[in-house]
């Protein structure tokens, strides 16, 4: 237990302490922190209920654990409840939310899931084999499938939301902002530069340098993939996220 | 080898009908994921650019035409009114995007056409 909390005290004892104590002091910290250890088991064991539905378990574990800080955060002890009796519908909420807002975008039937899964996992094999993006139906015959289950499936990946692309990628942002000057260099002689402008400058970095690459270095989606080590797919991703995001705000404007 | 037709309101409602119906047709053309990717995108610019110049209860007809290894998408209209600038970044992004863009624009008559090859070497 951190700062020597001991683990004895209970549920009640800690809440109570907690309760007592101002919000932001070290002390009240130590409390909360004691309480969040405690309880992670808890998360963990929720967060394996939904581990095999393709979402990687400590993702899972880490949304759990925000459920539990809302429900230490929240946990009124006047009203009687035990505690885990409290946190464990707001740590299983924040998980469902988790899928729903952060995973696919649409519910996709699971078989297309699955279907999208071995499409993506075939497109990478065949990209190193061949040293190009391959065809449709080259992933096809591949996969022993048809060719508009492979469309189908691309479809279905489209819906798989890029929520979880937007962690910040701090080690790289010091090499990605040497690049900030050629942001007016690219929008020479764009019409709208103005109204882009700060729409450009307000995307995050990595988004902006894919951009840049993708649209005035004319860089295609597979070279950009291997500059910055991700996946084309993912390229595509940001791009479609990125491009979307840019139409929607000038026609606001 | 094939020719499909759509004709939607133009109106952003249906740029996923036309995004989802360019992507199954290049497919059909065997391009690369790739530059399906590419070629969807180019898609959702194109029609943006068209919506915004057509009156929305007028219609825009798409014309997929598909071939082994290439495909043409055009984007027509008969009530455009105003031109596509082509100084605007829409109009950066489908030139990286697509290899070959045709516009025409007479009188109200508006056809901007998409090319794309597939790359794959059989």
């Amino acid at each position: 237990m951190p700062n020597g909390i001991d683990s004895q005290f209970s549920d009640r004892e800690l809440l109570e302490q907690l309760a007592a104590l101002d919000a932001g002091t070290p002390e009240h910290e130590s409390f909360r922190a004691a309480l969040i250890e405690k309880h992670l088991p808890l998360v963990q064991f929720l967060a394996r209920k939904f581990a095999d539905r393709g979402e990687p378990l400590d993702d899972l574990i880490q949304v759990g654990t925000i459920g539990l800080i809302k429900a230490i955060d929240r946990f009124d002890a006047s009203l009687g409840f035990e505690f885990s009796t409290f946190a464990t519908p707001n740590i299983v909420g924040e998980i469902k939310r988790h899928f729903r807002d952060k995973t696919w975008a649409v519910r996709v039937p699971r078989r297309l899931q699955e279907l999208s899964a071995s499409v993506a996992k075939a497109r990478d094999e065949l990209t190193n084999k061949l040293d190009r993006s391959p065809t449709t139906s080259e992933i096809a015959k591949h996969l022993g499938i048809a060719v508009h289950d492979v469309v189908e499936a691309l479809e279905a990946h489209a819906a798989y939301s890029t929520v979880s692309l937007d962690v910040p990628h701090d080690d790289e942002s010091s090499a990605m902002s040497e690049r900030l000057g050629s942001l007016d260099e690219a929008l020479e002689g764009i019409e709208n530069r103005e109204s882009l402008r700060p729409l450009l400058a307000a995307l995050p970095e990595r988004d902006k340098q894919i951009l840049l690459m993708r649209f005035f270095d004319n860089m295609t989606q597979g070279q950009i993939a291997t500059q910055m080590g991700i996946s084309q797919m993912h390229v595509s991703r940001i791009l479609t996220k990125t491009l979307a995001a840019l139409r929607e705000n000038l026609t606001d404007t | 080898m094939a020719t499909i037709q759509l004709s939607v309101p133009a109106t952003p409602a249906f740029v996923g009908l036309i995004r989802s119906a360019a992507g199954h047709a290049a497919a059909h053309a065997d391009l690369t994921v790739e530059q399906i990717d590419d070629l969807r995108l180019a898609v959702d610019e194109a029609y943006a650019l068209l919506v915004n110049v057509v009156a929305d209860d007028r219609d825009i007809h798409v014309t997929f035409d598909v071939q082994p290894g290439q495909i043409r998408i055009d984007f027509h209209s008969a009530d455009a009114a105003q031109p596509i600038p082509r100084d605007g970044f829409a109009w950066t992004v489908l030139q990286a995007l697509v290899p070959q863009i045709d516009l025409v624009h007479t009188d109200n008559a508006l056809t901007l056409s998409l090319e794309m090859m597939t790359v794959a070497s059989a």
